[in-house]
């Protein structure tokens, strides 16, 4: 269907049966459209955002101070699902994607991002929550040509097969570049009205969004997850690393996305504040950690994690001292809490030909 | 300070379930004069969507009428809790906040 007819006719077709279906809804651009593509055939439509541990919210910038005038964070799939209409279902799916995460099939992308061994994953849970449910078929915003690793013409169908959908999962953007599905075969969904959306360029998209008046979606960025940016996956590398194996928990996933980390050895690293925001969060990480303040002086507030001795804490403090008001000054009072433990070190702050720009992470 | 929605009278006991005592400085949340009982989450330190999601899983338990607190420390929380409660029926009662700490009280709306 072109853009223009969706203008001059923008009410739904009357339906005899209502036809349900579930939709991916990660709150981008492309996934509002689908769903509501198929809002204007008169289908029934509820969504499923799954949680992964990894995903980029704008609530991450929460983490530090919010800019001032910026209007405060919000979860995307959740005000795509309010501006559309359709019910959401949030699901976390975080502790079974560590298997995706550090074993997968497909491999990984340009960083850690498992991103065909991802989509399957989703699919496939979206698949049992549609039998569960009672839904007619899937549908998700994908586009042929898009992402490098689970949009493509060759990758696409390779989702399906694996999730065991095969037919059942409609891509409306770009459905007119491919098979028939069961949905459009059965009359469910009327083919004609779905796009042929391909490639990276987002122009269709936007068309598509002002003909349908939608003018309040997050700008097109380098994606959604974590695993996809390099200082993270650099990060959570490092964190396998030293621990010679893949392992993770929600803390430190969740920590890898604050501060200023250093790796001062193998046996320990830092994670230094930076500004107001992040010290708060910190703060909230010190079970199992050491907290480190400096005392009399402003400045950041840092973790040391992994097994430090009483010399690696005293260097963690010297760099803490360095980072904080007091650098200048010939001694800094510094507090490590630990557990029930709490010491005051006396250390004086590292100088800049001390400090090794390699420890950062 | 708590934030200026109109307070209730407050006691002290039995305020939530699940042994929960929230670590404020001053007077405890004002929960009172909602229900009889009150089902909490805690979702401090989580950043977003978790503490949705732990308000998700918790809001299955409940009947219709039940009161859910929301125990936060992501200040996304003032934004995505109304729009969690409008896109699933249910309803806001209030947000309250002391210092970094948020709590959302929420009444679980009919069943879809």
């Amino acid at each position: 269907m072109t853009i223009s007819a969706i203008e001059q006719n923008p009410s739904p077709p009357q339906k005899t049966k209502k036809y349900r279906a579930l939709g991916l809804l990660s709150g981008g651009l492309d996934s509002i459209l689908a769903t509501r593509l198929l809002l204007e055939q008169g289908i029934e439509v509820e969504c499923v955002n799954f949680y992964t541990g990894f995903c980029i919210q704008s609530h991450t910038s929460a983490i530090r101070n919010p800019k001032e005038g910026k209007p405060p964070p919000r979860h995307d799939a959740l005000y795509a699902a309010e501006s559309l209409g359709v019910r959401l279902h949030m699901v976390d799916i975080s502790e079974e994607y560590i298997q995706i995460v550090t074993n997968p099939r497909y491999g990984y992308g340009k960083n850690l991002n498992p991103c065909l061994d991802c989509k399957i994953f989703m699919v496939r849970k979206a698949w049992d929550m549609k039998e569960e449910m009672g839904f007619d078929f899937l549908f998700t915003g994908e586009v042929v040509g898009e992402r490098p690793m689970s949009q493509r013409r060759d990758t696409m169908p390779l989702i399906e097969r694996e999730a065991g959908v095969k037919g059942w999962l409609l891509r409306p953007l770009c459905a007119l570049t491919l098979p028939e599905t069961e949905p459009e075969k059965r009359g469910m969904v009327d083919r004609s009205r779905l796009h042929n959306i391909t490639g990276r360029s987002r122009k269709l998209q936007i068309a598509l969004a002002d003909a349908f008046g939608i003018a309040d979606y997050p700008t097109p960025a380098g994606g959604c997850c974590f695993l996809t940016d390099e200082n993270y996956t650099r990060r959570l590398q490092d964190l396998w690393d030293t621990r010679q194996t893949k392992i993770y928990s929600l803390d430190d996933i969740l920590l890898l996305k604050a501060g200023r980390h250093l790796r001062l050895a193998p046996n320990y690293k830092m994670i230094v504040g930076r500004d107001q925001s992040e010290n708060n969060f910190l703060t909230g990480f010190q079970q199992g950690r050491f907290l480190l303040h400096a005392l009399h002086v402003p400045g950041p507030t840092a973790l040391v994690e992994g097994a430090p001795d009483y010399t690696d804490l005293a260097m963690a403090c010297r760099i803490l001292a360095r980072f904080g008001k007091g650098r200048d000054a010939s001694q800094v009072m510094v507090q490590v809490k630990g557990g029930e433990k709490e010491e005051l070190f006396h250390v004086v702050p590292m100088s800049a030909q001390e400090f090794r720009e390699e420890w950062y992470i | 300070m708590w934030c200026q929605c109109p307070h209730r009278s407050l006691g002290k006991s039995g305020i939530f379930e699940n042994g929960f005592e929230p670590s404020f400085n001053t007077q405890p949340p004002l929960l009172y004069g909602y229900a009889m009982s009150i089902t909490t989450v805690d979702a401090r330190r989580l950043l977003c969507p978790l503490p949705l999601l732990r308000a998700e899983s918790a809001m299955k338990t409940l009947p219709p009428g039940g009161i859910l607190a929301i125990q936060a420390t992501d200040p996304g929380l003032h934004r995505d809790l109304p729009a969690w409660c409008r896109v699933h029926g249910h309803q806001l009662l209030e947000i309250q906040q002391q210092g970094q700490e948020l709590v959302g009280l929420v009444k679980k709306g009919p069943r879809r």
